[in-house]
Formats: structure tokens, sequence, C-alpha cells
């Protein structure tokens, strides 16, 4: 006969049980708490559906804090680490942002990667108050008292150079196919912005859900409006389908996607399904091979690939180089400002506004101030194109 | 009973002295979280041990809780409690109507209609948008406020949760304890026997999945402004995985046993960190084992020797 | 680019049948435990997962994309049979309740084990015959499309010739039908439910294979795949093996024409709408009886 309602013996049990958990959660409690390491949180992607752009970032901030730790550190004191994996999932980035800030005490933070998991975790920073670098084309970093930096050519300008070539080669119909997350959000809210700056053409918009096997049925209603390119917002696995679909439905148009496909893996995805004429905004970094030996960047870029190379054993892609853009600007920052604990992290801030004219490998100088916490422009920008298995300058095909 | 009482007084004291020990450190972070899932574990109890009904749904429960009160306190502006409230009301009255028609069913197809439902919540939480922001979360929650005096610190919270915890807990052994409770438990998922005795047990069935909704409301609530972020993830099945994993684990039926439920699963986590990537082989297998070789859980099983030992004992 | 109203319907046509074949086979497996056992297998939707990521292993390490077939098909049913032995039979006092969690706890276990073995990362295969794409009627598609279907139709053919004509299949008919008078008439139970179990897994494997080189697969791709597998075995009847072909292609042509003609939002959706209306309107009339 089982006993249902309570027994004294079974309180106490839960009693004792529940104090030997506690007291065995104790010596976690303990917070080692060091004055002389420099401490920095990195909040990356570095597994999930957004990992081939986290973990090239990550790779860089490992190798930097690693050369820098060689020659003594900064100021003399080790750069200490602690990095967490947030799985390109919201709720993983956002608890560990907040262990970053109550448990690690971190003074700057590295990533995250993609705009959703940035836009989750940007209110626990801010009110936090700790710099903050984040590594998402799409994420937008300004704002007032903003801690919040990012890398990259903002999206809107990335459309803009994209708009620009379609005006060149005199298209008048054009669509797009955007996923639902906040990156597609972005994309497709900015193109319809940017369509009106461009009278004669037209732009005809679908959606479709990160986690759709097939878009054939949104693709069938783009193509009802006879379009003469076609862009791809979204990142990653969700463009490689996309892609896979529009040559499986013998679209002949050229297409156009983001910066965040810049990548190895996304080449890989699209392997066999090419299309004629696939454009991306790339930069300097990505072509350095094709620029002349007297570019100011070529020699910098060169020395990055080459210590990347020995230390990964791989090339680094564009989100690599990003990645050790951000990492040395918030060192170069950290050099100067020597905070001593989080609370100083707003001088990191304050210092990193104030740069400019920083050259980065990404292939451009980067130019801070309070109203803009990218540094770059669509000046940067270089039209690439992805064919044979490689990205290459696509302005000189023309 | 009067030992019962005794001990669970020290337990409730252990609970409120525990913040001097972490001083506001990262545990207390988890310890609210636990106590936030006790809630809503323990309405996960009810439901299934104590009524015998196969509830996959309540993450969904926590989650509307969640994002009405969400919603409310941010987009509309209410009072954060008002909020509360209205998902409490809001959340049961969804109970009662998916209830009343589901309840009816038998075995699996009780367990796949809460399923489907469960996924259509999320779905919906996804989808509109507007409302809701999507799958990318709801940020910048309004913290919870009562009166003017608004909640900020860890600690606060922790006092707050546990608070409301303890006395759910209670709430819930007198539910158990009474006439209802007791007739729920006798001829759990027996209509014949019931209705032969002449006892509504559907209706009873009801009232159980209701209550059990409100918890999970309240405790979605609770994490809403605690957590400050919530999205469609807090509505997943897994999420309702592992309230049920909870109940089991603890000693379902035991009322007590969530609480070591909950504090094992919310560790598990913390304590793994450098396993995180066996964590869900080992959340499977803790439940297939569970399952087959200790159903009445830690609690029960406890329980369940020292009573065997008594028995032998008294010869 | 042509297009016109048929050619669009074409198309959505095909991407329906298509991705209704992959649920139609989830739910044949589903039966095939369901009437053996009475059984419902929240698990069955792992074994198409695993059946994909296996396959596509072996092929990136140099099996014959055929081989690299028929091997997963025969692994992936003894995981079936494994699934069994470990985590069903042991259990003492059967009840839905215990059931339904233990199979959704032997669900997460596999994703885990892919998530260990294969990590979040998508895979695909490359299309079974050479020729990528085809076009009908201006509609174009994957030729794996047309694989896809087929499989269906085969493994249907097959399954129903197993059950009717050959005496392991009758044995497993029988015992579904009434296995206390199977044992009776000297039938080892027991080995017919290890039976099921391994045809589940392999036709589940079989839809995972089939499909993935139209789409990519992930280590959790399996849970919505089994629900919806579930979904469509319980609109045609659970336990109709015709019942689960037409639910799974009614369900994915629904899928389908809803997001093409008004929006993707609904598709996840549609299916347990249309599951907890039937369910709500026709609770038991759906379950076959068994006379025991």
């Amino acid at each position: 006969m089982k006993r249902m309602v309570l027994d004294p013996v079974r309180v106490k049990s839960t009693l004792m049980i529940l104090c030997f958990v506690c007291f065995a959660l104790l010596p976690f409690t303990v917070n080692a708490q060091t004055k002389e390491p420099i401490r920095i949180g990195a909040n990356v992607e570095v597994t999930g559906a957004m990992a081939w752009l986290g973990e090239p970032n990550l790779r860089s901030l490992q190798l930097l804090t690693e050369d820098i730790n060689k020659q003594g550190g900064i100021n003399g004191r080790k750069v200490e680490l602690v990095t967490y994996d947030n799985e390109s999932n919201v709720e993983k980035a956002v608890a560990n942002a907040k262990k970053l800030v109550q448990r690690d005490k971190v003074v700057a933070v590295f990533g995250p990667s993609t705009n959703a998991p940035c836009r989750a975790v940007q209110p626990i920073m801010q009110e936090a108050k700790i710099t903050s670098y984040s590594l998402s084309a799409s994420f937008d970093p300004n704002g007032k008292d903003s801690y919040w930096f990012a890398v990259l050519v903002s999206v809107y300008n990335n459309i803009e150079k994209h708009f620009d070539w379609f005006q060149s080669q005199g298209f008048t119909r054009i669509a797009q196919i955007c996923s639902t997350d906040s990156s597609g959000q972005t994309w497709h809210d900015d193109s319809n912005e940017i369509v009106k700056k461009y009278p004669k053409m037209q732009l005809t918009s679908q959606r479709f859900n990160v986690k759709d096997l097939d878009v054939t049925p949104q693709l069938t209603n783009l193509k009802s409006s006879n379009p003469q390119a076609i862009m791809v917002g979204s990142t990653g696995k969700s463009a490689g389908v996309v892609i896979k679909n529009l040559m499986q439905m013998g679209f002949k148009i050229p297409v156009a996607t983001g910066a965040g496909n810049v990548s190895p893996s996304f080449l890989e995805m699209i392997a066999g399904n090419e299309p004629d004429i696939l454009l991306l905004p790339g930069s300097k970094f990505v072509v350095w091979q094709e620029l002349s030996d007297k570019d100011p960047f070529k020699a910098m870029i060169r020395k990055y690939v080459e210590d990347f190379k020995k230390r990964f054993n791989k090339d680094p892609d564009l989100n690599a180089a990003v990645g050790y853009d951000a990492a040395r600007i918030l060192f170069e920052a950290i050099k100067s400002v020597n905070p001593r604990d989080p609370d100083e992290s707003v001088k990191i801030r304050d210092y990193i506004e104030k740069m400019s004219g920083y050259p980065g490998v990404y292939g451009a100088n980067y130019n801070f101030s309070a109203a803009d916490h990218r540094g770059l422009n669509k000046t940067a920008l270089v039209h690439i194109q992805a064919k044979g298995n490689k990205f290459s300058l696509y302005e000189k095909q023309k | 009973m009067k030992r019962t009482a005794l001990f669970f007084i020290l337990f409730a004291v252990g609970i409120y002295l525990l913040p001097l020990l972490l001083k506001g450190s990262y545990w207390m972070h988890i310890l609210v979280i636990i106590g936030i899932y006790i809630i809503g574990a323990i309405g996960v109890d009810l439901v299934v041990g104590f009524a015998g009904q196969i509830s996959l749904c309540q993450a969904s429960f926590f989650g509307i809780g969640a994002y009405i009160s969400a919603i409310l306190s941010n987009t509309y502006g209410f009072p954060p409690v008002l909020a509360l409230l209205i998902g409490v009301v809001a959340t049961s009255a969804i109970a009662l109507g998916l209830g009343l028609p589901v309840l009816r069913l038998r075995g699996y197809y009780l367990a796949i209609a809460t399923l489907g439902f469960g996924l259509i919540v999320q779905s919906i939480f996804v989808t509109l948008q507007d409302i809701t922001k999507g799958p990318d979360g709801f940020r910048n929650v309004v913290p919870l406020s009562i009166g003017g005096y608004v909640f900020r610190e860890v600690t606060e919270y922790y006092y707050l949760v546990w608070t409301i915890s303890i006395f759910i807990l209670l709430l819930t052994r007198n539910v158990v304890s009474s006439r209802v409770g007791r007739a729920l438990l006798a001829l759990r998922g027996d209509d014949v026997a019931a209705s032969s005795v002449g006892i509504d047990i559907t209706k009873y069935k009801t009232q159980a999945f209701v209550l059990s909704a409100a918890y999970a409301s309240l405790a979605g609530s609770l994490y809403a402004h605690y957590n400050r972020f919530i999205s469609p993830q807090v509505a997943d099945l897994s999420n309702s995985i592992t309230m049920i994993i909870m109940a089991v684990l603890g000693g379902i039926r035991t009322v007590y046993g969530v609480i070591i439920g909950a504090a094992i699963m919310k560790s598990i986590p913390e304590l793994l960190e450098s396993i995180l990537d066996y964590q869900m082989i080992i959340t499977g297998i803790i439940l297939v084992v569970l399952l087959l070789y200790m159903p009445q859980g830690l609690l029960g099983t406890a329980g369940s020797i020292i009573a065997w030992a008594r028995r032998r004992r008294a010869g | 680019m042509e297009h016109s109203y048929v050619s669009q319907a074409v198309q959505f046509l095909f991407a329906g049948l298509s991705t209704g074949s992959i649920y139609a086979l989830v739910a044949l497996g589903f039966n095939i435990i369901y009437n053996v056992n009475l059984l419902v297998n929240l698990a069955q939707g792992e074994f198409v997962m695993l059946g994909a990521l296996t396959m596509i292993s072996l092929y990136s390490r140099g099996l014959p994309l055929g081989l690299a077939f028929g091997v997963t098909t025969l692994v992936v049913g003894v995981v079936g049979i494994l699934f069994d032995r470990l985590a069903i039979r042991p259990l003492k006092r059967p009840s839905i309740m215990l059931m339904i969690l233990l199979t959704l706890g032997a669900s997460t276990f596999f994703k885990g084990l892919a998530l260990v073995a294969w990590g979040k990362d998508p895979y695909t295969a490359p299309t079974f015959s050479k020729t990528q794409s085809i076009s009908v009627l201006n509609a174009t598609f994957s030729t794996q499309t047309l694989w896809v279907i087929g499989t269906l139709i085969v493994v249907y053919v097959l399954l129903q010739l197993f059950l009717d004509r050959t005496i392991v299949g009758k044995a497993m008919k029988a015992c579904s039908e009434n296995p206390r008078a199977a044992g009776l008439m000297g039938i080892n139970v027991k080995r017919y439910i290890m039976i099921s179990f391994f045809l589940s897994g392999a036709i589940g494997a079989v839809g995972g294979m089939v499909v993935s080189p139209i789409s990519f697969m992930v280590y959790d791709e399996g849970t919505m795949l089994g629900l919806k597998g579930f979904a469509s075995a319980v609109l045609g009847g659970v336990g109709s093996y015709p019942g689960a072909v037409v639910g799974g292609l009614v369900l994915g042509l629904l899928e389908s024409f809803s997001t093409g003609y008004i929006s993707s939002i609904f598709k996840d959706i549609l299916a347990f709408l249309a599951l907890l209306i039937i369910l709500i309107l026709k609770p038991s009339g759906l379950l076959r009886r068994r006379e025991d």
C-alpha cells in the first residue's frame, strides 16, 4: 500500500539531500577574483547553425590572445579569455551573457556573431555597462550611450551595393527571398527601404522559415513576376537550401546575397549547384592576392593569413578576418585604458569611439565616432563572385 | 503531521538563510530558476501523478504566462502584477477550453492532443512576430514591481520566488490531501470505478489540469520578469519533458520531491559544463532508466526503502 | 521564364507529394509497431534522422551509395531491435503513460547520440540519379522527388506482400490481431515483436535516406518528422497501412499548397490543427480495436 502524502521521513530525506546539494555547490560560488589578468569574455556561436560564422571569429581572437600573451600580455597583464558557446541559440546566448557579467566579471565581451543573439544580449550588456563587440553585419550597434560595436559593413550598405550594380545593368525587376529570422528580417526591411531610392525598380519579396527544407513554392511565386535578378536574404544552411532550389528550378538570373556567406562552408554547400553569376559583398581581404603589391593593406593581410595558417592549419576566411579586427581594436583600447575592473569598461568604449584611421585586415581603415560604432561604410566594399569553388573579384570581369 | 510541519519549516528557514552564505553569487541565479521551475513541475505532478493524465504541454502554459506578462507589461504598460494575474486567468481559461474536450480522450490520444497543442502554441509565438517579437525573442522585459517597489537584484527575486514556491507547495499539499485529491488518487485513471461510486472524475481531472496550467502560467510570468528575456523556446516540448522529469525524478505524488527534481535538473547543466555535448544523452538515459527501474523517483524510492526497513524491524 | 498557373500548381504538387511520401513512410513505420505492440513509438522520427546521417557518413567514407543505403537500412533496423530490447521489453507494468514517456526519453537519447556523433551541422547527400532535375509542364524539380515517391510505392507494395503472402508476415499479422491466440498456436510473439521493430526502423531509415539529397538532415530534424508522421497515421486511421499513405500524402500536399498559395506560416501548425480537430470530433472511432 503506497503512502501518498507526507511522511516525515521523506521530508527529512528531502531536507538532507537539498542541504547536501547546496553544500556541494558551494565550492562553485567562490569566485577567485584576482585583479591582475585582463578578463575578456567571448559569447560565440561555436556550434549550431551559425558555427561557420562564430568559429572562425573565435579562432582569430584566440590567435591574437596567444600572440599577445607570448609577448607578456597587455601592459604586463595576461589576457584571460572566458569563452562560452551559445550554440547559435538566443536563450543560450542570454544565459552566457549573464554568466560573463555576474560570475566571470569580464571587462569586455567579444560576440555574438549573429543578429538575433546580439539583440537578445544587447540589453543585458548595456545595463551592465560592458563594452561588447558584435560580429554581425545586420546588427545595429549605434544608439545613445551604446556599449556595442560591430564589424563588417552594414547589411544596409551591402544591399545598396547590389542595387547600384542592378542599376548599372539596367535591371528593373528584382526578386528577393528572405528568412523570417532577425537577419532575414533586416535584409527584407532594408531592401524595401532601399528600393524606394531607385524609382524605376520593382522588388517582389517572399519569406521562408530557416528550418524549411524546400522553398520551391515561394520561388515559384517569385518566378511569376519575371525577375531579372534575385537576392537571397539569409545566411548559412538556409541560403544553401534556397540556392539549391533555385538551380533545381532552372533559374538562370544573377543571384546576390550577403557578406555572411563569404565563407568556404558556403562554397561547399553550393558545390555542384553554382549559379552563373553569384555576387557577394566582399572586401579587399577576400581577394587580397589579386591586389597590387603597392596596396597599403596587402602586407598586413599577408602576415595575418600566414600567422593564422601556421596556427590553425587552414586559411582564414572573411569571418576570421573581421574577428581579428574586432579583437585588435578591443585590445588596442584596453592597452590604452588599462581597466582594473568591469566598472571601467566604459573607458574602453569611449576610447574606441575616438579611434580613426585604424587599419584593419578587412582591407579598410576604421573610423569610429560616437554616432558610428561600425567604423566602415560602403566604400570599403568590393563585389566578389563565387565561382569554381572560390571567391574572386567581380568588377574585373565586367 | 506535526513532524512534517517541523521539517518543512526547517527547510524553509534553510532557504531563507542560504543567501547569507551565497552572497549574491551566480548560484543565487540558479536557485531562482530552480524555484520557478518547482512551481511548473508541481503542476505536472498534479496532472500526471495525481490525476493520472498525460500532459505534454506544461511548457506551453508556462510560455503563455510568460508572453502575456511580457506583452502586457512592455507593449501596453500594464503593471507587472496585473499582467501576471491576467496571465494566470487567461491560461486557466485556455486550459479549460482545451481540457474539456481533450480530457475525455484516452491514453495516446490525450498525449498527442497535448503535444499538438504545444506545437501550435509555440508556432503562434514564432509566427505572430508583431506581437511576440518572433523566434529571436522578446527582450528587455520590464522587471517585476509590486506597488512602487522594483525588483532588480538577484537576491530580491530569490526571496520573492521562493516564498511563492513554498506557498504553492503547501497549497498543493492541501489540495491533494483534500477530498478531491484523495478521490482523484484512489481512482486514478479508472473512470469505470469512479462512475460506479458516483464521482464525476472528468470534473476533477479538469480541475487538476486547469490548476496545473495556472501554476505554469505563474512560473512563466515570474521567469519573464526575472530573466528579462523570453523566446518561443520556453514553450518547447523539451521544456515540458524537463518538467516531467523533475516530477518523476523527485518522486511522483510526493509533492516535495519536485524540489529535488528541479534542483538536479537545473544544476546538471551548470555542474557538467565541460561535457555539455553529452547532456542530451544523459537526459534521455535518466528518463528511460527512471521509468524502467525507479518509477517512484528518488524520494519515493527512499520512502519505500525506509518503509520496507521499518516493516522488517517490526518483524 | 514562362509561367502559368498550371506549372505553378504542378510545382506545388510535386513538392507536396515528395514531403508527403516521407510522412507516409514514417506513418507506415508507426503502424507496424502499433499493430504488433499497441505502442506508439514517439521516437520513430529519430530512425529517419539516423538513417540519413548514417548513410551520409558511410558514403563520405568511400562506400558506394547503393551499399551505404543497404548497410544503413540494416543498421537502423538493428537499432530498432535494441530499442525494443533495452527500453520497451524491460517494462514490467506497461501503462500508456510509461510508454509515452519512455519513447520520449528514447527520442531524447537518440538525438543526444546524433549530436555527439554528427554535431549540429546539416548534411546532405548526392542525388541517386546522375541527372539532377527534370521539367514537367514547365515545373522544374529534382529527380530525387521521383525517387522519393517511387520508394514509397515500392515499400508499401513490399510491405503488403510481406504481410499477406509470406509466412513471417502472416504470423506477424496474427500477433497483431490477437497475440494470445497467436501464442497458443505456437507463434513466438516476442520474436515477431522484434521483427516489427526491425521493420519499423528500416522503413524509417529508408525514408530518411531517400530524402537526404533534396534537403539537409540535422540531428534534431527527427522530432518534427516523427510528429508529422504520427499525425499522418492518425489522419488515415491508426494502424491502417493504406491510411498511412493517404494521410501522409494529404498532409504533404496540404502543407505545400498552403505555403504556395497562402503563406508558409501555417505549415507546421496545419498538421496539428488537423489532428486536434479530428481527435476532438472522433475520439475513439479512429482506433482499431484488438480482440482480446
